[in-house]
């Protein structure tokens, strides 16, 4: 028996390391180490006073920094029996979606297109395509205009209280952001064709589930109050508010991030599952690409 | 002349600043034809992890004897060490409660296996290796990251602000949270830099960027209380993101 260990897994949101285990040309047991070192945020907020916990709670990662305070936030206010104004969960389903798309464009061509393109980086790959890369990096500089916009920053938002917002955006800057959003638009297509014209991953497929907030009807992820869980056609519908069933965290020796599984299987969560779970929040014409390609 | 060599490192923490680096995204292109970035994991699969470097730029806070290992490496490489963000100049969301009994802690969270994995309490860099420039913020403005590989581009050392975050807030005009609103600013004992940005917002500043030189406690202290906070409330705000005791 052979074993490969990457210690250090590059252009990943985070810190891992892989050890597969060799039998000849057959992969035996393939372990996923995550050794950054332990905060123990979920220790150090408690005893805090209520507004101090999501500045904290942001901090867990900064791409998705948004989302953490948000749900902090919802928490929180859960807890007080707070209900925000309209308003405010429309700009918090702004900011949301400004960190996706954010995060979506440096997944996409920071760290993941370099590989289908055989370059070690998007700063290498920008020598030979440089347009693939201006048009990635426009496209998260527009996500950011949205945190900053919303947020008051573009990591770690901190505009966003419990019970609502610090300040509203003034109309100067909703009008800005628009006019951006519209060009972003057109950038967004650009992406679709470039992405589809990536040649396909060529490792195996095997059955995945995949869990997601169930968007409303009004399209927010933020605002979902059921998740589902789908796999190979089934679908499987818990309510948010029992998360502990599918977050159901165990320590491991091997990785200092707890593994969590549904029936005893993993599952992916991130976009790939929004989609899967979510297919009717794409524009028809992209609806059947996405269904013809998975 | 040759191009400066450059390593960017992250060790415990949210990856903040080396983002903060990324969304440098009008300048990205042109930054990497001014230096020549050598060891960069979250941008690069093609790193040199042992050539020497002109500046090291390192995020994050030392959690674990892998992390000081790491550092202390890094250190040896690099004739520049710039701490970056304010969980390598001062610890961070992790270090604020850093006299707390760790296998506890480590128990509430991972249970029975917490206690046997490699982590030490949150430590800043200085308090492991020299480091020669600090660069603080969480996350750094753009702005300053800018500033600083100009400067050492150009061999000067970069200058930020050592007054409060009450000075950019008086010269904003904004109207003050802690006097006019009875809030739980720390404002006037954190380091400026930020343009006021929270309390722009009318949001309090909860001290992300670290304490001011220079900066007065007992004093701020007083005022709290006088606004009706109690002590224990007050010393955690102001310990949120830096422990005492710190890098200058």
């Amino acid at each position: 028996m052979k074993t490969v260990v990457i210690e250090h897994l590059a252009r990943v949101e985070g810190h891992g390391g892989i050890t597969v285990e060799l039998e000849g040309r057959t992969i035996g047991k393939v372990r996923f180490d995550v050794f950054e070192g332990a905060r123990l945020l979920e220790s150090l907020v408690r005893g805090k006073r209520y507004d101090e916990v999501a500045p904290i709670l942001s901090r867990i990662c900064s791409i998705c920094s948004a989302a953490h305070s948000l749900t902090s936030l919802k928490a929180t206010e859960n807890a007080f029996g707070v209900k925000i104004s309209p308003q405010a969960e429309l700009l918090r389903e702004l900011l949301y979606l400004g960190e996706s798309i954010e995060s979506h464009a440096l997944h996409i061509f920071l760290l993941a297109v370099p590989d289908y393109l055989d370059f070690p980086s998007a700063i290498a790959l920008a020598a030979d395509k440089p347009d693939a890369v201006l048009l990635g990096l426009r496209l998260k500089k527009l996500g950011n205009l949205i945190q900053e916009t919303i947020g008051g920053r573009a990591v770690h938002p901190v505009n966003v209280v419990p019970g609502g917002f610090g300040s509203t955006p003034t109309l100067d800057q909703l009008i800005e952001l628009r006019n951006a959003l519209a060009e972003g638009m057109k950038a967004t297509n650009a992406v679709i064709e470039l992405v589809g014209s990536l040649p396909p991953a060529d490792f195996c497929h095997c059955e995945t589930a995949y869990a997601a907030l169930l968007s409303p009807n009004r399209g927010s992820y933020y605002a979902g109050d059921e998740v589902v869980v789908a796999s190979n056609g089934n679908r499987s519908t818990l309510q948010a508010a029992d998360y502990r069933k599918l977050a159901n965290e165990q320590s491991v020796l091997h990785s200092h991030a707890k593994h969590s599984s549904f029936h005893g299987k993993p599952f992916m969560v991130g976009s790939l599952a929004r989609l899967t779970v979510n297919p009717q929040r794409l524009p028809a014409r992209w609806r059947y690409r996405w269904i013809a390609s998975s | 002349m040759n191009k400066p060599t450059v390593g960017i490192f992250g060790l415990t923490g949210c990856a903040g600043d080396q983002l903060v680096i990324l969304n440098c995204e009008d300048q990205l292109l042109d930054l990497v034809s001014l230096i020549d970035i050598r060891d960069f994991l979250m941008a690069s699969s093609e790193n040199d992890d042992d050539c020497p470097l002109d500046v090291a730029l390192v995020e994050g806070a030392v959690l674990s004897k892998k992390d000081a290992e790491k550092l202390r490496s890094i250190r040896k490489r690099a004739k520049v060490l710039v701490a970056l963000g304010t969980c390598a100049v001062w610890g961070g969301v992790a270090a604020m409660d850093r006299g707390a009994d760790r296998r506890k802690l480590l128990q509430e969270v991972y249970g029975e296996t917490g206690p046997v994995y490699d982590s030490v309490p949150a430590q800043a860099l200085h308090e492991i290796v020299k480091v020669d420039l600090n660069i603080t913020g969480c996350p750094i403005e753009k702005d300053h990251f800018l500033g600083a590989i100009g400067n050492l581009l150009n061999g000067d050392a970069p200058v930020y602000p050592e007054y409060p975050v009450c000075s950019e807030c008086r010269m904003l005009e904004t109207n003050c949270l802690l006097i006019e609103r009875g809030q739980l600013c720390c404002g006037p004992i954190t380091a400026a830099g930020c343009q006021a940005r929270c309390p722009n917002l009318r949001v309090a500043c909860v001290g992300c960027r670290g304490p001011v030189r220079d900066a007065n406690p007992s004093s701020l202290l007083a005022a709290f209380e006088e606004k009706g906070f109690d002590r224990r409330a007050i010393a955690a705000r102001l310990r949120t993101f830096a422990p005492e005791g710190g890098p200058q």
